[in-house]
């Protein structure tokens, strides 16, 4: 006899496990959301009915000073912590009697993996369904809370729940920060007025920083201006970040960079970008 | 995240982390760092994250008999567990404090790139000046962190905020490591060096301590200097009160990789 498992009870677990943010998505959602066949989650299972998403922030501080090698650990950790609460929930369900599996955390950018396997299920699109945030500009998850500073990782029950409300309206403002600041130039604007992403720009960027063992970039998360994480850290100047190249050109040791540099200089290889005072 | 930030005890703190499972837990006052000037500036918490208050630094014990095996497999592992471990509680000590409204991050387990450590041998931060500060331990001869009960079979890590706590008391000097040099005698590689009448702790010569991986085929995870320090509640509770086993495990180690004990090593990079 399976023992009832209600949201909260559920959400209370997640949490319990590590989970900062915890949404609940009904998997007929992705029937009428744009995807391609294959990238459902009934494609991958099809018993599920709910998708649950979990997720954990980075903190701003660790995120706007890479690329370092502190950034890199930064998301191992909150992988590795995803990961785990993941298959602990389904565990929790299926020990209830309410089959379940986890969705790991993908390997996308990781020069091993073929770039289909990368796409298998979209944990991003799976926060925006289940009412975590909206899709922004530089096609990451926005929260209210921590902007595009979230990692995330799903778990498909066949436990029919109510699904949380959408977000209503966008949170990208589209100011335009992460285009005009990511290294690879993959963010633009396509004809129809929605944004594209060059993943294989993006990618060869993010495997240039793992050789040195600073990868990930971040930069169009370090930029967005939204999330409340941003005055929680007493960051709310988004202008520093395309300010910092000029101002470190005129004076290397200009003191409101040195955090940055600080962090960037030590565990990882010099990269070309680099000031000279870090190498 | 709370707009408004709850108000958050010490002892609150530290039950929370300990019910991530910490097993020591200090707190050091920022200004610590720049009063007893060890370190450079370089390596103060605000040259890090300039709104950094108080460091919580936490520990979790090497449990000495796998510290002390010879297979260097299992210290590995133990090693690598205790670390994921330590990462795990920091993070989510962090997240207790941002969700509360108390702006926080942790700094991960110093990771080095493979062959960063050749070449620049410095972590972003260190949690064993941290842990010396918060009170947990007083840094030793061996340059480790000797706690009252575990000696230096420990892993640390810390978490910054910018909420203002009170520090914890510091370790009395001396108190912990007497500077007996037997960490100096135990290590394989000779890489403490120095005159115990004037130096409050050895020269550490880190090159000659990576070294030990080409020179022995065994004892690749070493810990030598941990495992030979007499500090320690860890002892008695595992009944290994003694130290001098380790010297002759260490003569054994040379002639089984056919090295010529006590060799000569260049202390350069």
């Amino acid at each position: 006899m399976p023992i009832a498992a209600t949201k909260e009870v559920i959400a209370t677990q997640a949490r319990a496990l590590g989970a900062e943010l915890v949404g609940f998505a009904p998997a007929a959602r992705w029937d009428k959301a744009d995807v391609a066949s294959g990238h459902r989650p009934s494609d991958l299972w099809p018993r599920a009915r709910t998708v649950i998403v979990l997720g954990v922030p980075l903190w701003l501080p660790v995120v706007e000073a890479a690329p370092s090698q502190l950034g890199r650990e930064q998301i191992i950790v909150t992988d590795k912590l995803l990961d785990e609460a993941a298959y602990r929930l389904a565990n929790f369900l299926n020990r209830r009697g309410h089959a379940a599996i986890n969705v790991p955390r993908n390997r996308a950018g990781e020069p091993e993996a073929p770039a289909e396997a990368t796409r298998v299920f979209s944990h991003v699109l799976a926060g925006e369904l289940a009412g975590l945030g909206r899709i922004g500009r530089n096609h990451a998850l926005l929260t209210r809370g921590y902007g595009p500073r979230v990692r995330l990782v799903s778990v498909f029950t066949e436990l029919a729940l109510d699904g949380d409300p959408l977000l209503a309206e966008s949170l990208c403002t589209m100011c335009g920060n992460c285009a005009r600041i990511c290294p690879a130039h993959a963010l633009a604007t396509g004809s129809d007025g929605k944004s594209t992403l060059d993943e294989a720009a993006c990618f060869a960027n993010h495997n240039r920083l793992r050789a040195a063992f600073r990868d990930p970039c971040g930069f169009c998360h370090k930029v967005c201006p939204v999330g409340d994480d941003r005055r929680l850290f007493g960051a709310t100047d988004t202008a520093v970040y395309f300010e910092e190249a000029a101002a470190l050109a005129e004076n290397p040791f200009a003191p409101r960079f040195q955090p940055w540099l600080h962090i960037r200089k030590y565990g990882g290889f010099p990269l070309p970008e680099d000031p000279p005072s870090i190498r | 995240m709370n707009a408004i930030a709850i108000t958050l005890s010490k002892e609150d703190i530290a039950a929370e982390a300990r019910r991530l499972g910490a097993a020591l837990v200090g707190f050091a006052p920022v200004g610590r760092w720049a009063e007893h000037g060890d370190l450079s500036w370089e390596f103060d918490p605000r040259r890090l994250w300039p709104l950094t208050k108080t460091v919580i630094a936490m520990a979790v014990p090497s449990l000495l008999p796998v510290t002390e095996t010879d297979d260097a497999f299992v210290y590995r592992s133990q090693y690598n567990n205790t670390n994921q471990l330590l990462d795990k509680i920091a993070y989510r000590l962090a997240a207790f404090l941002n969700r509360n409204g108390h702006p926080a991050i942790n700094i991960c387990r110093d990771g080095y790139g493979d062959g960063v450590m050749k070449i620049r041998p410095i972590a972003v931060f260190s949690h064993v000046w941290a842990g010396h500060y918060a009170g947990i331990g007083e840094v030793g001869w061996n340059h480790c962190l000797v706690t009252a009960e575990f000696g230096p079979r420990h892993r640390l890590v810390s978490v910054l905020t910018s909420l203002e706590l009170e520090g914890d008391p510091m370790i009395q000097e001396g108190s912990l490591c007497g500077k007996c040099l037997m960490c100096q005698k135990a290590c394989l590689t000779q890489a403490f060096s120095g005159d115990r009448k004037r130096d409050r702790r050895s020269n550490m010569n880190k090159f000659a301590c990576f070294d030990r991986r080409a020179r022995f085929k065994t004892a690749q995870h070493c810990g030598f200097c941990l495992k030979v320090c007499p500090t320690g509640e860890d002892r008695e509770l595992y009944g290994t009160p003694t130290v001098a086993q380790y010297l002759e495990e260490r003569r054994r180690i040379f002639a089984k990789n056919g090295v010529p004990l006590d060799p000569i090593v260049s202390h350069e990079p």
